[in-house]
């Protein structure tokens, strides 16, 4: 049966959660893959895979260390890019830097070997009351601020430079930027895992991008994307008992794939021509 | 004020400038007049971008300073009363294939700081947008995705943008490079219009010397100093590819 899952409370919770990852995820994505920081992602992840050790390792909730630690990895990144190192080596130093922490943290903890693997690969269908509603409010917020500096953040993906010659405050919304897409990967982590969670930002978004639509319905439909993928991988997972964090990304793949081909054959259907007639006589 | 009743809008006093340990500028002092239209050439790795960084504010001299004098009474309603300058970069991001942003929607940007933040865009502001696009003759492609535009119209929308938020000064970084001998025609009499008509102040970094020698009225020669600093009238294309194979050798 189509969404049998709903039927169940946490079919219900599973769907919810897996709503505001998707829209935060793909909202965002669009951002950081056209200023070419899909990678951000990536390297927050795995600094909150350190803050979840901490938490497993201190006792206090995981994802809230986690929240902790990508803020601090969002400025670390932030920071570094002021001492002029690449963004690229800069954030692959916070994402060494937070694996290594998170190594350490879970090689001196006892029995935690069952909750790292729920992070690591995503527990979408296990998530919890408070789960769902640390994700609405992280969700809500991250999309509230980027509605709030809307233009803002377009100016910046458009052109950093020319943003900061027309009076935008550009360095304190990049770590603003940054510090959103930390809290995204901490909602998006539960549910789909750290290994998993840059896919929902980035795959989503490149494949739409493919398709050459303006701005704001690049944006809109990659959220759209999402959202679908989680439903239609929700759905695969009930039917084929398979890990609901990979299917959902299985979808995104899927996604990309189809937009791949219609961006490959749209240029090559003729555009219809307005007007014109014929009307040659020929004097024979 | 210059002698002559000239007003000054820009003036760089001994300005310095070093990328690490290596100099770039090295005490360069220079004014710009209102109105003039001013070309800046050099070879390459002279410092002509970064003395054009430097002038938008991009960049911060290591020493000397640099200063505006805008009319301020022109500015009201202007928050910040920022674009002095309006500046188009030489080559940004939104070239690339694939960026989904349409030609319209760049010129906005240029509305953006003078909005201010958690402000959005309002009638006054749509209407400086359309008039920009009129005047860079891009209404039948403001709704085309900017990377589909030829070279000649994505120049003229980053004009716009530039001219959007009524700059004083426009400062071009190497507009010309890329665009066919049309568009580049097309661009100089865009350019030129607005310096004449709008009374804009131009700045340009151009690489043709046939162009510099054509197209502007002075010439800002540089190697890391200015070695030349006058109108393009006493300098036919001959003297300045001398001036550039001077300053090649002495690099």
């Amino acid at each position: 049966m189509v969404l049998e899952f709903l039927s169940y409370q946490f079919g219900v919770r599973a769907l919810l959660g897996g709503l505001i990852v998707a829209v935060t995820c793909s909202s965002l994505g669009v951002f950081l893959v056209l200023r070419r920081l899909s990678l951000v992602a990536d390297g927050l992840s795995h600094v909150a895979f350190g803050g979840i050790a901490l938490g497993l390792f201190t006792g206090i909730y995981p994802l809230y260390t986690a929240v902790v630690g990508v803020v601090l990895g969002a400025l670390g990144i932030h920071t570094l890019g002021k001492l002029r190192v690449a963004s690229d080596a800069a954030i692959a130093i916070m994402f060494a830097a937070g694996l290594a922490i998170g190594i350490i943290l879970i090689s001196i903890t006892q029995n935690v070997a069952v909750d790292v693997l729920s992070f690591l690969f995503g527990t979408i269908l296990g998530i919890n009351q408070t789960d769902l509603y640390l994700a609405a409010a992280l969700g809500v917020t991250v999309i509230g601020i980027l509605l709030l500096f809307w233009k803002e953040w377009v100016g910046i993906t458009i052109d950093a430079e020319f943003a900061r010659v027309s009076g935008l405050p550009v360095p304190a919304l990049e770590l603003v930027f940054t510090i959103m897409t930390g809290l995204t990967v901490v909602v998006a982590m539960r549910l789909v895992g750290v290994l998993l969670v840059s896919s929902l930002i980035v795959v989503p978004a490149s494949a739409m991008i493919q398709l050459k639509m303006p701005f704001r319905q690049t944006v809109l439909a990659a959220c759209g994307v999402a959202v679908v993928s989680v439903v239609a991988g929700l759905q695969f997972s009930f039917m084929y008992n398979i890990a609901p964090g990979g299917s959902i990304v299985l979808v995104t793949i899927c996604f990309f794939i189809l937009a791949a081909i219609v961006a490959r054959i749209l240029p090559k259907i003729p555009k219809k021509l307005p007007g014109g007639s014929w009307d040659h006589q020929c004097d024979r | 004020m210059l002698p002559g009743g000239e007003q000054v809008c820009l003036t760089l006093n001994n300005v310095w400038f070093a990328y690490g340990a290596n100099p770039v500028l090295e005490d360069v002092s220079l004014s710009i007049r209102q109105e003039e239209l001013v070309g800046i050439a050099g070879p390459n790795g002279s410092g002509k971008s970064t003395l054009m960084k430097i002038m938008v504010g991009l960049l911060k001299p290591d020493k000397g300073t640099v200063s505006f004098s805008c009319h301020i009474d022109e500015c009201e309603g202007m928050t910040p009363c920022r674009p002095c300058i309006g500046y188009v970069p030489q080559n940004p991001v939104i070239r690339q294939e694939q960026f989904p942003v349409t030609a319209r929607e760049v010129v906005e940007m240029g509305t953006f700081g003078q909005i201010g933040l958690f402000r959005r865009m309002n009638s006054d502001s749509k209407r400086a947008v359309d008039n920009a696009i009129a005047e860079a003759g891009l209404d039948h492609v403001q709704h085309e995705l900017f990377s589909d535009l030829s070279g000649g119209q994505q120049q003229r929308t980053l004009i716009a943008r530039a001219l959007v938020g009524r700059p004083h000064i426009i400062a071009l970084d190497e507009p010309t490079n890329g665009i066919d001998a049309q568009s580049k025609q097309e661009f100089y009499k865009l350019v030129n219009h607005l310096n004449k008509a709008h009374r804009i102040t131009v700045l340009m970094i151009l690489h043709d010397l046939p162009d510099l020698a054509a197209h502007v009225e002075r010439v800002i020669f540089l190697q890391r100093k200015v070695i030349y600093d006058g109108p393009s009238a006493n300098l036919n294309a001959e003297g300045l590819w001398n001036l550039m194979v001077e300053a090649g050798r002495s690099t």
